[in-house]
């Protein structure tokens, strides 16, 4: 211990301390191990969850009839789709469905009208621009009623203008109700 | 009601015209060849190749959060944040800094965020100091000249650089953090926080001289 401090007093007096060697020390907090049980499972929830169109209100919305859309298409058809729905311009109606997207009457889905809601781009920290909402329904070779739900919204942040999207897919055996299923 | 079953397919945010933009030949130097072919199949809709991403990044990436907040709990949420807002973020990556420059930029903002938020808020919960803190030199030279006994030294210690690192504002802190604790260089921190580079050293010169203070008792 004697030597211990002989070595540490000597080397004190020809190296001081200095704030990065206090700094330094501070690489040796660790986080407890345990701290990443389940981290994996909650961000895959986490960012599931982040991709689900939330409820929406009133407004604005763009009937494009996909007649050709079908499970058996690949994503990158859908995707494309997306895009040039989300490269459209918005048609205003002034009727408004007020409506958890899981319960949208088919019946009346020529006259349902959506909106990219403000509220969205304040969850996001930034400033609504503009956004889409597009909803498409056809019926399958299995007489399944399905249909989807392009969301597309722009908004601005301290730092740049961001464009986020979501894609949701509905499907029924009834033209009452369909079920969305958020991708 | 019988629904059908669709195809599971990890669709995700960012399918913008950003999404099929692939990384600038210039840029690719500035990233690992690894992070590159993962972030390019995240971007492709692969979930696993972002969870890849989140398990080589997520402990230095939490460990940047943890400085700045000293708090262990809200660092582990915010690692989180900043991960979910990466990958709704990741068709929107183009290359031009590396991937961790990138993310590193939304775990620091997310965390300012967080901080200006709840300013009038905060507590420390710090995490363990390993073993190994016994042989750094720094410690040993305060620890010859402390009558304390070696656990209550680093206690104390440990409470001090947290307690003096919660004085300096929140950029302050970021780049002291950045440079000091985690051994970025000027340039990589001026990617990170979106400033020159004569600006980060100029806040890490005043940063240190308001720690220098503060810690005066130690460097004595």
């Amino acid at each position: 211990m004697k030597q211990t401090n002989t070595k540490s007093e000597e080397f004190f007096e020809s190296n001081p301390l200095t704030v990065e060697d206090l700094l330094r020390l501070k690489r040796f907090e660790q986080p407890n191990p345990d701290s990443w049980d389940g981290f994996q499972a909650e961000f895959r929830r986490k960012a599931m969850e982040s991709v689900v169109v939330e409820p929406v209100e009133s407004g604005t919305w763009r009937r494009i009839v996909l007649r050709w859309f079908a499970p058996t298409f690949g994503m990158g058809a859908i995707a494309a789709a997306l895009l040039i729905f989300t490269g459209g311009s918005l048609i205003d109606s002034n009727k408004s469905l007020t409506s958890n997207s899981s319960q949208i009457a088919l019946g009346n889905d020529a006259d349902t009208l959506l909106q990219v809601s403000s509220a969205v781009a304040e969850s996001r920290d930034g400033e609504f621009v503009d956004g889409a909402i597009e909803l498409t329904f056809a019926d399958d070779v299995d007489g399944v009623v399905t249909g989807f739900m392009g969301k597309s919204i722009r908004f601005a942040s301290d730092e740049a203008t961001f464009e986020e999207s979501t894609l949701t897919l509905f499907a029924s055996d009834s033209v009452q109700q369909v079920n969305p299923v958020t991708f | 009601m019988r629904c059908k079953v669709f195809v599971s397919y990890p669709f995700f945010m960012g399918l913008s015209k950003a999404t099929s933009i692939p990384l600038q030949e210039s840029s690719k130097s500035l990233a690992s060849d690894d992070d590159i072919a993962l972030v390019t199949k995240a971007q492709q809709g692969d979930l696993d190749s972002f969870d890849a991403l989140t398990l080589k990044h997520r402990d230095r990436l939490m460990s940047v959060i943890y400085n700045m907040t000293s708090n262990s709990e809200d660092a582990a949420d915010l690692t989180q944040e900043a991960f979910v807002k990466a990958f709704r973020s990741i068709g929107r990556f183009k290359g031009k800094s590396s991937f961790f420059t990138w993310l590193y930029r939304i775990g620091v903002n997310v965390t300012l965020s967080h901080l200006q938020k709840n300013r009038s808020r905060r507590f420390f919960s710090l995490d363990n100091l390993s073993e190994e803190v016994n042989q750094e030199t720094a410690f040993e030279v305060l620890a010859s000249r402390s009558k304390a006994d070696r656990g209550t030294l680093l206690n104390e210690l440990q409470e001090k650089l947290n307690e003096a690192l919660q004085k300096l504002s929140n950029k302050h802190r970021a780049i002291v953090v950045l440079f000091e604790i985690e051994g970025h260089s000027h340039k990589q921190i001026s990617e990170i926080m979106k400033c020159s580079e004569g600006t980060v050293r100029s806040r890490l010169h005043y940063a240190k001289q308001q720690l220098q203070g503060y810690l005066s008792e130690y460097l004595k």
